[in-house]
């Protein structure tokens, strides 16, 4: 009987982790920029042009979602808050950068049915201090996580692309 | 003949039989398997099957659209979880909207906690949600000398870029409303509209056997018995062979 009782624990433990597959907020991202920069500055705006929409698609390998990005900066620091698609859903993740490199990397909201495992600050910190280098890759390697190889992908695929329109907004 | 030598050819027998018919959902189930485990790079999850039979084997009702929202020479149409901009199908929009304006070329469409803004052609320009709106949800999108308005339940906010909001509840507001669909933009609507399953939700379905309906897993879980049985006789018949015959096995082991 108390084998049975395990049993039946079991495959209730696995039935619900199988339904853990809705959105999930771990940070409003209002609240992750406010508290990137301190205070509640007013959003910018970057346009992409025809050539920048190309250099984000060699990045995403796929033409940009959007063609105005919203950003905020202090002028020392600038914060993206930027969603790309793992497996099937998008995931919302924020960026500051300084200096042309990744200050920190927080996943605000994550959708997919598995792979959650990206938002934990020991695989993000991997991205601190990132720059970008030729072809528009990350100057270090960004370890995987087994079970999140889409989302570890797409987390860095954002990162580039934050370190890109943050080069963009620098632009005179 | 011994009876355990007897039960040893009769295994072997039915093992052989009951192998070639199962190999048929062996096969069945490797493919399926092989295609979902691949299902980012075949892209199994936009691409989505219409077929007017599949939808009604799943059950799903289908939503005829009869009204949308007119903005100077655009028309947005809304059905089934998906819009439709100009001919043009729009990304991840599954609430209906509530309104459409046209201000300085840009088309600004309300869902009910989000602001769209697109170009004539469908390009997402930006989708606007959170802080840098009013309180939602909103109950409609209008215009007010040339610029936009949002209707929520505290009140009417003005803006002129979409993002940057200021009070106007003594501002009149010409609010975006439903309109019947163009005669000839109609059967295009329904066709374009149409719901459908996704490749992947598909082949998972089949791979499990959900396809048909709450039976399907109760006869996909026999044939894993079975398969499970196959393995079983399979080791019984290859043990005991080997256990009659040690000459044939010392002879395989030398090549």
């Amino acid at each position: 009987m108390p084998k049975l009782s395990a049993w039946i624990l079991i495959l209730f433990l696995a039935a619900s982790s199988c339904a853990i597959a809705a959105e999930q907020i771990y940070q409003e991202p209002d609240l992750f920029v406010a508290q990137a920069l301190g205070s509640r500055l007013q959003s910018r705006v970057l346009w992409l042009t025809r050539n920048m929409q190309a250099e984000v698609e060699k990045i995403l390998g796929h033409p940009p979602p959007q063609l105005r990005q919203r950003y905020w900066s202090d002028g020392a620091r600038s914060v993206w808050v930027l969603e790309e698609i793992g497996k099937e859903e998008p995931i919302t993740a924020g960026f500051v950068v300084a200096n042309d490199r990744i200050d920190h990397v927080r996943v605000l909201v994550y959708r997919e049915s598995r792979g959650s495992e990206v938002r934990y600050p020991a695989f993000l910190k991997q991205f601190a201090g990132a720059t970008l280098a030729a072809d528009h890759r990350l100057s270090q390697i960004v370890d995987g996580i087994s079970g999140a190889t889409l989302s570890v992908s797409a987390l860095e695929r954002l990162a580039r692309v934050a370190l890109y329109f943050d080069r963009l907004s620098r632009l005179p | 003949m011994t009876p355990r030598l007897l039960l040893l050819l009769w295994l072997r027998r039915w093992h052989g039989r009951i192998g070639v018919a199962a190999s048929v959902f062996f096969v069945f189930l490797a493919i399926t398997g092989i295609m979902l485990n691949h299902a980012a790079v075949l892209q199994l999850h936009s691409s989505h099957i219409h077929a007017s039979w599949l939808v009604r084997w799943y059950g799903l009702k289908t939503e005829h659209p009869t009204h949308g929202f007119a903005a100077k020479n655009n028309f947005l149409i809304a059905a089934n979880g998906a819009w439709l901009l100009n001919d043009r199908m729009l990304a991840d929009n599954a609430t209906p909207p509530l309104g459409m304006v046209e201000t300085d070329g840009i088309l600004y469409v309300a869902g009910a906690d989000k602001l769209y803004l697109y170009a004539a052609d469908g390009t997402l320009i930006e989708k606007l949600a959170g802080a840098m709106l009013p309180a939602p949800p909103f109950t409609g999108i209008g215009t007010t000398q040339s610029r936009i308005a949002l209707r929520t339940n505290t009140g009417v906010y003005a803006s002129n870029d979409g993002a940057n909001w200021k009070d106007a509840a003594n501002v009149t507001v010409v609010w975006s409303q439903a309109v019947a669909i163009p005669a000839a933009m109609q059967a295009r609507a329904v066709e374009r509209l149409s719901p459908g399953i996704s490749a992947e939700t598909l082949l998972q379905d089949i791979h499990s056997g959900r396809i048909f309906g709450a039976w399907g897993p109760l006869l996909f879980d026999v044939i894993a018995l079975v398969l499970t049985g196959l393995a079983v006789s399979g080791t019984i018949v290859f043990f005991r062979s080997h256990r009659r015959h040690p000459s044939l096995a010392a002879n395989r082991r030398k090549h």
